[in-house]
């Protein structure tokens, strides 16, 4: 957490988002295992309000997944990263 | 300038609007470093209207294949777009990557594009470094620094770029940091 303590911008891992009750099992299952090794998108903003970042750019993003976050803790700006897209840190 | 290109914000799976994790950060003039090199990068840096050529700067955050697979092919690309240098940075396994994706299996093609009259450096000036938590160093007025994540059973950094007073963090893979 240190390591992104104050910074301008953070890009980080998203991956690890609730699984939908209309998948099937194994791929449930898999997506669950997910929040092993990834942080999920709350935990993104989370640490964003924690460590006072600027503004958190969230990615590695499933197919078809639209990320969920409630960023009402979280004075900063919160991205949601798509291909090709440019973010200024200055 | 100081800024970040997302190429890739996808995962493993294969998808056309989200290519597998890669990054250009920019800073200064002509100062830069590609984080990650998953599956599409060459292209993802075409369509964003970067010189493949001048891309002589890699951090990879681990060795996971969605973040590697497109590697050899810049490797390959950059070189046939007249890059005659690369520095690749990234964690324990890194050496060994570069080694057996890239030495290994193509030092023999490679040989045979030299003859042909690629430029040696373009593949033998490849220097390619494992760094630990905690490695910093200044490129063209910019601090890197490699910090901890958590990603087992992996070996992997975040990446720190610190320009001018301001600061950027690319954590690559991570659960939830404490
Ligand atoms: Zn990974």
């Amino acid at each position: 957490m240190q390591f992104v303590q104050d910074v301008d911008v953070l890009v980080i891992d998203a991956c690890a988002v609730t699984p939908g009750d209309d998948l099937a099992p194994a791929r449930r299952k898999i997506i669950q295992r997910l929040h092993e090794f990834h942080a999920s998108p709350q935990d993104c903003v989370d640490i964003a309000a924690a460590a006072n970042v600027g503004k958190v750019v969230l990615t590695h993003h499933l197919p078809g997944v639209m990320p969920e976050v409630d960023a009402s803790a979280y004075s900063g700006e919160v991205i949601i990263g798509n291909d090709l897209d440019v973010i200024d840190v200055i | 300038m100081f800024q970040i290109t997302l190429l890739g914000t996808g995962s493993p799976s294969p998808n056309l609007t989200r290519h597998h994790p890669a990054a250009l950060v920019e800073w200064g003039v002509g100062g830069h470093m590609l984080v990650d090199a998953g599956d599409g990068v060459v292209g993802q840096l075409l369509a964003a209207g970067k010189s493949l050529g001048a891309i002589e700067n890699i951090a990879l955050t681990h060795m996971h294949w969605d973040h590697i697979l497109g590697y050899p092919a810049l490797v390959w690309g950059g070189w046939s777009a007249g890059r005659n240098r690369m520095d690749v940075t990234g964690p324990v396994g890194t050496g060994d990557m570069h080694h057996q994706l890239v030495e290994n299996y193509y030092r023999e093609q490679a040989e045979w594009a030299i003859d042909l009259g690629f430029s040696r450096p373009g593949f033998d000036a490849i220097a390619v470094r494992d760094v630990p938590v905690g490695w910093s160093e200044m490129l063209d007025g910019c601090l890197l620094e490699a910090g901890p994540v958590h990603h087992p059973p992996m070996d992997a950094l975040a990446f720190k770029f610190t320009y001018q007073g301001h600061n950027l963090v690319v954590t690559g893979d991570t659960g939830a940091l404490r």
